[in-house]
């Protein structure tokens, strides 16, 4: 964003080896390779290679659920212009979100009237650290939140009618979960080189779809219930309750999560 | 208000991306599968020419601004008039078409984006011609893109939008008789290393490029219009103005990315 433009761009900026999908086994991280260069061929253009979970992303029902909602299915006037309720719960490094975050934030967000059919923008500040300097940790220390606390904003979510959550959690769930946290993020990173990898591609062999699902679940739930957009950035230029948000994701078919630029303006 | 989604969808091997020596066709693979691990996640590559994109001054210019140091003011909700020139395959758009649309359409007001609508991008046209959809496409002629330039910096206008596939032409000059006119299997993408080796040999002091006789209406419209190219669709618009929303992929430091494009009118 410029100084004087009145669109907030809430989009973690997409770098090589960026920590938001290089760390786990499913992860592609994020490469490019010059393909042609201004000095030899008189264009610049490149080639990418990138995990559909890279930086700010979008999840769908599909995610977790064959028959659910893919990306591209998504009615596009859900995405664009949307009246968005900013909720505001500061959290640190591995702090969760509880039951109790959740109720004192959405009451706090009706002081001017209960609200139905916005859509919802966890603001945790997170999202105002910067991965280069975090490294790994803006994944791995990302606050997220607990089976409870998901549980009641799923509820709140489905009660209001939201048509959107977004938040600049790098991750809703304690990225890893509880198995391939342990079984793999424990271990120093060049011994763990993420997908392609024949290391990635053996653990994935080894982690079944109830460790996998576990490790996801409050992704799960919430997926089931609204699309989701996580890992955004600079949601402290962010002043106002209430803002229009736009969300687009990158125009992949028939996959349920893809990166994804959001901006937002004032209403 | 409805919103018509403008893009052109990213599916494995898609046209757009996948017949010149420097593309990298969009390819989709499965790592985790709701079937598999009970969740879903995938591996993409594509290049940064792949489907419908926002191309930069950057592309010609290292030091011209990138994706993510942009006013995205100028991409979000912004007022639009939809130009016909009604083209079909390999034809050029020229000064003269510019001159009876453009230039005397009295819709057009001062800050718009123009989006130059040739109906190539209709009708899922892409699935049905497969490459032809890319090496066929209507495009600019050099005179008609300066022509564009002039008359949009005249009326104040600086992002032109389009479903014509490519902007600059349709690579007569080396890159189609050199590559893209081969079958396919002779043309192996990037990083084949035949990809590799042609791009070595595709260099400016053989006239490569966007200044050479390839591409060489895309050096103006990159510079000037930001040209947003291969959009779909675009034939479900029905208004003359509309507003539209233009957001690239978000990549540090690049000089132009496949965006995704939507149209909201009255």
């Amino acid at each position: 964003m410029t100084a004087t433009s009145s669109v907030h761009t809430l989009t973690l900026p997409i770098a090589p080896h960026s920590p938001v999908s290089s760390v786990f086994p499913w992860d592609s991280p994020h490469l490019r390779e010059d393909i042609a260069t201004v000095e030899r061929n008189r264009a610049h253009l490149f080639h990418i290679r990138m995990g559909s979970g890279t930086g700010t992303r979008m999840r769908t029902s599909g995610y977790g659920d064959a028959s659910g909602a893919t990306i591209d299915s998504l009615p596009r006037d859900r995405l664009v212009n949307l009246d968005t309720v900013v909720l505001r719960i500061p959290k640190d490094r591995e702090e969760s979100i509880g039951p109790a975050d959740v109720r004192t934030a959405f009451e706090a967000s009706d002081t001017a009237g209960a609200w139905t059919g916005c859509a919802v923008l966890l603001v945790t500040g997170w999202g105002d650290h910067s991965p280069r300097e975090l490294g790994e940790d803006y994944l791995l220390a990302t606050p997220h939140l607990s089976a409870a606390g998901a549980a009641d904003l799923a509820g709140e979510l489905r009660r209001r009618g939201a048509p959107l959550f977004l938040t600049d959690c790098a991750d809703v769930d304690r990225p890893g979960g509880r198995h391939a946290r342990a079984e793999w993020a424990s271990v120093v990173p060049w011994q763990r080189p993420p997908w392609p990898s024949d290391q990635a591609k053996a653990y994935l062999r080894h982690y079944p779809a109830e460790k996998a699902r576990a490790d996801r679940a409050v992704s799960l739930s919430l997926t089931a219930v609204v699309p989701t957009v996580v890992a955004l950035a600079g949601c402290g230029s962010i002043q106002a309750d209430r803002v229009r948000l736009t969300a687009l994701p990158l125009a992949v078919t028939d996959v349920a999560e893809a990166p994804c630029t959001v901006v937002a303006e004032p209403l | 208000m409805r919103t018509i989604d403008l893009t052109l969808p990213l599916y494995p091997f898609m046209p757009v991306g996948n017949v010149w020596a420097w593309d990298s066709p969009f390819q989709l693979a499965p790592i985790m599968t709701p079937d598999s691990h009970g969740v879903s996640a995938y591996d993409m590559s594509f290049h940064s020419e792949t489907g419908t994109r926002l191309m930069l001054a950057a592309c010609y210019a290292d030091d011209a601004p990138k994706i993510d140091e942009l006013d995205y003011a100028r991409l979000v909700n912004r007022p639009a008039v939809v130009i016909d020139i009604p083209k079909g395959a390999l034809e050029a758009i020229m000064p003269e078409d510019i001159d009876a649309t453009l230039a005397v359409d009295p819709d057009v007001r001062p800050g718009d984006a123009v989006l130059v609508r040739t109906g190539w991008g209709d009708g899922e046209r892409y699935r049905r011609l497969g490459d032809e959809y890319a090496t066929t496409t209507p495009h600019f002629s050099v005179a008609g893109a300066e022509r564009l330039v002039e008359v949009m910096r005249e009326k104040d206008l600086d992002l032109m939008l389009t479903d014509c596939a490519y902007v600059g032409g349709h690579g007569k000059g080396l890159q189609y008789p050199e590559w893209s006119s081969r079958r396919p299997w002779d043309r192996p993408p990037f990083p084949s290393d035949q990809a590799r080796i042609y791009m070595r040999h595709y260099v400016g002091s053989r006239g490569a490029g966007g200044t050479g006789p390839d591409f060489p209406a895309s050096v103006p419209l990159h510079a000037s219009v930001s040209p947003v190219a291969a959009l779909a669709n675009c034939g479900s618009v029905t208004a003359k103005r509309i507003t539209v929303t233009v957001l690239p992929l978000y990549l540090a430091g690049a000089a132009g990315a496949p965006c995704t494009v939507v149209a909201m009118e009255e």
